[in-house]
């Protein structure tokens, strides 16, 4: 017997196998995706739904009849559309807030020696172990005397300018910009200033849109400060706005399930289009 | 002096820096804001929170000094107790489930299989979602009367819970919808963990003959545990501090029937400044959740360098 004729069954059978791990591993990815898609597909099929449908038995995913209203009147029972502002608001002002400090401060550690220079940046490196909730009674009355209570500054400074993981990140990248551009720059006639400006801040522009991303979900995410920070209606954010409505409104769920949408929608459609830094922002987190 | 200096050919002067004395203070300029900020807002701030527990404080009269009273009575409080058990049943519960179902997915989803990309994204929605609106949902689905999952158990016979309100289970309820909500954050690290592992170790087990399994307990765990560390840290530290899921849930039954057993440390903490007014003693809590987290990450480092094995 060849040595072909030995092989060809077995190359055969290996392909077999190969399809049928392939189909395997396919409804294995597909059977979790919809268990983690259905708590939010179930979301969306009660916001959807008139009253009546919603304690239906045995459930439907598919309502008989589509009651966009609901979004309506959701919308209306609470100023969701004030609630999303402030959101972007204290989002936007954040990330801005954030890449102008943290570069500066990224830019200062990464190319200059000075002073303490160590001591400083590994009392940073320290602070970055500090949870915001251990420092929240001082803060709650530093903040009471500053006036920056039920006032989007108090959900603002600590990310935008008390950042040292944003500061590590940059300083990180910024130790690896060929010392070449600076000295080109400087034959130039540019300052500190303008080389920060027009070489630094345009070779980390993946930086800023990694911190940007990250920062973007955990201030649209964010819970307890705005909990505990803001006080009237005009000021909320969409997650305290959420909570409110489910107070105020109760468990009327086809209602409670249209907020919650409401809430999710405007970070989900973000998410989509940053998702490649997103997950580039975790993976550096992760890998340190 | 410093004049010559700058006429020196560039790369003689070796330095970084841009020049000497006058701008390296620069530097410190440039430094400032963060460093003011951080001190402000981040590290004075925990010296304020060690000083504010040695007093009984409502934060509308001035402080009162009672040196360790409010420590003495935390380790008598009951509802301290209640909170501090549920927040390690919690925690543990997170690090149990969520660790290796993390692990599990993220070796299912490291292959080049087309489409992968997407699916992996699909996985990382919850994670994105506000918490306070994955909760409100899962409210929804574990609804003791109506809902879904209860709906589904009574299709195939099966008796339904009162998956939050019953004190049993409510805390394992929270722990599931947690895991959901953070498996695509462990599957995202666990998944670059596995894709630094060089491919070449591999091909060389493979040709020694390593079956499939002896390669995941030879090759991946042992190169995997930096990652497995690191996510154990952050999964502790994170747990430690579960608040918005348990806030919405336990309103769900209103004052009256307020669940104790999901009394987290920091709903509890929260409850104290904010609905009993006792301020000192609630810094006094915040102490105690930074001793936690400070020697947990010590003594996490100082272990990661005896058994993690960080390759080459």
């Amino acid at each position: 017997m060849s040595l072909a004729a030995i092989a060809q069954p077995h190359r055969k059978s290996i392909r077999v196998v190969k399809i049928i791990e392939t189909t395997a591993h396919y409804i294995a990815l597909i059977t979790i995706a919809s268990m983690l898609a259905l708590p939010l597909v179930w979301m969306v099929s009660t916001s959807l739904k008139p009253r009546k449908e919603v304690f239906k038995f045995p459930p439907q995913f598919i309502p008989q009849t589509i009651q966009w209203e609901n979004y309506q009147d959701a919308w209306e029972a609470q100023p969701f559309g004030r609630f999303t502002f402030n959101s972007f608001k204290v989002a936007i002002l954040s990330i801005i807030g954030q890449i102008m400090f943290c570069s500066m401060a990224g830019y200062g550690f990464a190319r200059f020696d000075f002073p303490f220079k160590n001591q400083l940046f590994a009392m940073l490196l320290a602070a970055m172990m500090i949870p915001g909730i251990v420092n929240i009674v001082p803060v709650f009355i530093m903040y009471k005397h500053l006036g920056w209570l039920d006032n989007h500054i108090s959900l603002i400074a600590a990310p935008a300018i008390a950042n040292t993981f944003g500061t590590f990140l940059y300083r990180q990248f910024m130790m690896t910009i060929p010392q070449e551009l600076v000295d080109a720059a400087k034959i130039d006639g540019a300052s500190a200033w303008g080389i920060y400006w027009r070489i630094m801040m345009p070779l980390t522009k993946p930086v800023a849109a990694v911190l940007a991303t990250l920062t973007f979900f955990s201030s649209w995410n964010s819970f307890f400060e705005p909990l505990v920070f803001l006080k009237s209606t005009e000021q909320f954010t969409v997650t305290i706005g959420l909570a409110t409505f489910r107070q105020e409104e109760g468990t009327i769920w086809n209602l409670l399930m249209a907020a919650s949408v409401i809430t999710l929608l405007p970070s989900l459609i973000i998410f989509m289009f940053t998702q490649r830094y997103f997950v580039r922002g975790i993976v550096t987190t992760g890998l340190k | 002096m410093s004049a010559s200096v700058e006429r020196l050919p560039l790369s003689i002067r070796g330095s970084d820096n841009y020049s000497f004395h006058r701008v390296q203070f620069v530097g410190l300029l440039f430094v400032l804001p963060v460093v003011l900020g951080t001190l402000i807002l981040n590290v004075l701030p925990t010296f304020a929170t060690l000083g504010i527990s040695f007093t009984s404080y409502d934060m509308l009269t001035a402080p009162e000094w009672v040196g360790l009273g409010n420590y003495e009575r935390l380790l008598a409080d009951e509802f301290a107790g209640q909170a501090l058990r549920n927040t390690i049943v919690y925690t543990a519960g997170t690090v149990f489930l969520g660790i290796p179902a993390g692990l599990g997915l993220a070796l299912l989803v490291n292959n080049p299989l087309p489409g992968i990309r997407l699916i992996r994204l699909a996985y990382i929605v919850p994670y994105v979602s506000s918490t306070v609106a994955i909760a409100m949902v899962w409210q929804w689905i574990l609804n003791g009367k109506l809902g879904l999952l209860n709906q589904f158990l009574k299709m195939l016979g099966i008796e339904g819970q009162s998956w939050l309100t019953n004190p049993n289970i409510a805390m394992l309820s929270v722990i599931v919808v947690s895991v959901w909500q953070g498996l695509g954050y462990n599957m995202l690290l666990f998944l670059a963990g596995l894709q630094s592992i060089p491919e070449a170790l591999y091909e060389a087990a493979k040709i020694d003959g390593g079956g499939a399994r002896s390669r995941l307990w030879h090759i991946t765990l042992p190169l995997l545990s930096p990652t497995t560390f690191f996510v154990l840290i952050i999964t502790l530290i994170s747990s430690f501090q579960v608040f918005s899921i348990i806030y919405i849930f336990t309103f769900t039954s209103g004052a009256a029937g307020r669940l104790r057993s999901l009394d987290v440390w920091v709903y509890y903490l929260w409850q104290n400044i904010f609905s009993f007014n006792r301020a000192g003693y609630a810094a006094a809590m915040a102490f105690g959740l930074f001793v936690v987290i400070a020697a947990v990450t010590y003594i996490q480092w100082r272990a990661s360098k005896l058994w993690v094995f960080y390759g080459e």
